[in-house]
């Protein structure tokens, strides 16, 4: 038992902790570290793989545009017109010329499909 | 040591970085629609093809002929004077006249395959059957002309032409057949045509007020054209369905005939579709 008896058991005085010398030790490690040869390497490589990171997602599209198409050019209906149904009646005459059965495609060639040294024998 | 290494690794990351963002803006995979617009755009791309052929195929035909005189003159000779070197000759031109026949029908069976792809008035099935016996003979006639080209003795030579006798069927069937529906395609493209452009001119006919007499006329008129139309129709169909690879050759003459009296209706039929429009 204590014999002042105001006083708590647990009692401590209040922020009588505030300064810790080891903090300051640890600091103290860190500044030295990066002074050190080995501790700039360290750094260069971090630093360096940090600022490719960030080329990374800068180069890289989020949301990458597929090129435009150009639309095929699609079959549009011929315009119900006397001249433009003349021209294609004039289109067609000249097919048809082209499709004349008298001399419209090659003919199977004439050639002599039994040619032979001699006759063979039985 | 540690700076290359660096540098190396840097380098290294970038080119990586950039092939990675070079496969994300790659193209798309074509769709299946363009892919059959392609397939649309590229079926008619076989005619300058067809044009070089042409004109070799010419050339092969002059050759050919030089070459089956040749043939003939030392087959004769060989068979009077019976010697050693009349015997050399006729060898050697009875193996250039075959080799040249073979190029000669190579080439034409080649052009009528082209034709039939472009071919835009055939049945497909009756068209994908004429190519594929085309192209069966085609590979034969390549396997003839090895053979023709090696052979050098007087047994090899006279081996040849019973080789090919046995297939000469198979090879005029493919071409005539071939031939024939190029033809019949050529005439059944036209008439599809001509039914189109009457389709138009009805519909013209309907958007256009008229004096009644005139409007009796146009109805005649295109009564009649589309009879004409019809009557080329039902004569193409009995072409197709009755032109079939084994009688081609046969027949050949006869759908001549049947084919000239079409062009006949059908460039009747384009006339009348001319003076519908003065109606």
């Amino acid at each position: 038992m204590s014999e002042n008896q105001t006083l708590f058991t647990e009692e401590k005085p209040l922020n009588q902790e505030i300064y810790m010398p080891s903090d300051v030790n640890q600091d103290e490690g860190k500044t030295t570290f990066l002074k050190t040869k080995k501790g700039k390497i360290t750094l260069a490589i971090v630093g360096t793989f940090v600022l490719l990171i960030l080329v990374t997602v800068a180069l890289l599209p989020r949301n990458p545009v597929a090129p435009e198409v150009q639309p095929s050019p699609s079959p549009t209906a011929a315009p119900l017109t006397t001249s433009a149904m003349q021209q294609r009646l004039i289109d067609l005459e000249e097919e048809l010329k082209r499709a004349d059965p008298a001399d419209s495609i090659l003919p199977f060639p004439a050639v002599d499909m039994y040619l032979e040294l001699e006759p063979e024998e039985d | 040591m540690k700076k290359p290494a660096l540098i190396f690794f840097c380098i290294f990351f970038i080119s990586f970085v950039e092939a990675v963002a070079a496969q994300d803006i790659q193209s798309p995979i074509p769709s299946p629609e363009q892919e059959s617009t392609e397939f649309i755009f590229n079926q008619q791309t076989n005619r300058p093809e067809i044009e070089r052929l042409k004109v070799s195929y010419r050339g092969l035909i002059e050759e050919y002929r030089a070459k089956e005189k040749q043939y003939q003159v030392a087959k004769i000779d060989f068979q009077q004077l019976n010697t050693l070197r009349s015997l050399e000759e006729a060898l050697k031109a009875t193996r250039e006249a075959m080799v040249s026949r073979t190029d000669v029908l190579l080439t034409y069976l080649e052009i009528l395959k082209l034709e039939l792809q472009d071919s835009e008035g055939v049945e497909i099935q009756k068209k994908n059957d004429a190519i594929t016996a085309i192209e069966q003979q085609i590979e034969y006639l390549r396997t003839f002309r090895e053979m023709a080209l090696s052979a050098q003795d007087r047994d090899q030579i006279n081996a040849l032409a019973p080789e090919f006798i046995e297939h000469v069927d198979a090879v005029e069937q493919s071409g005539y057949y071939g031939l024939s529906l190029v033809q019949i395609g050529r005439l059944q493209a036209v008439h599809d045509k001509a039914r189109i452009i009457e389709t138009d001119i009805e519909q013209l006919f309907a958007t256009e007020e008229v004096a009644p007499l005139a409007q009796a006329q146009r109805e005649r008129g295109l009564t009649q054209t589309t009879e004409s139309l019809e009557e080329v129709n039902v004569l193409l169909r009995d072409k197709i369905i009755y032109t079939s690879a084994e009688d081609a050759k046969g027949s050949l003459s006869g759908l001549k005939n049947d084919l000239n009296t079409v062009y006949s209706k059908l460039s009747l039929s384009i006339r009348y579709l001319n003076e519908l429009l003065k109606l």
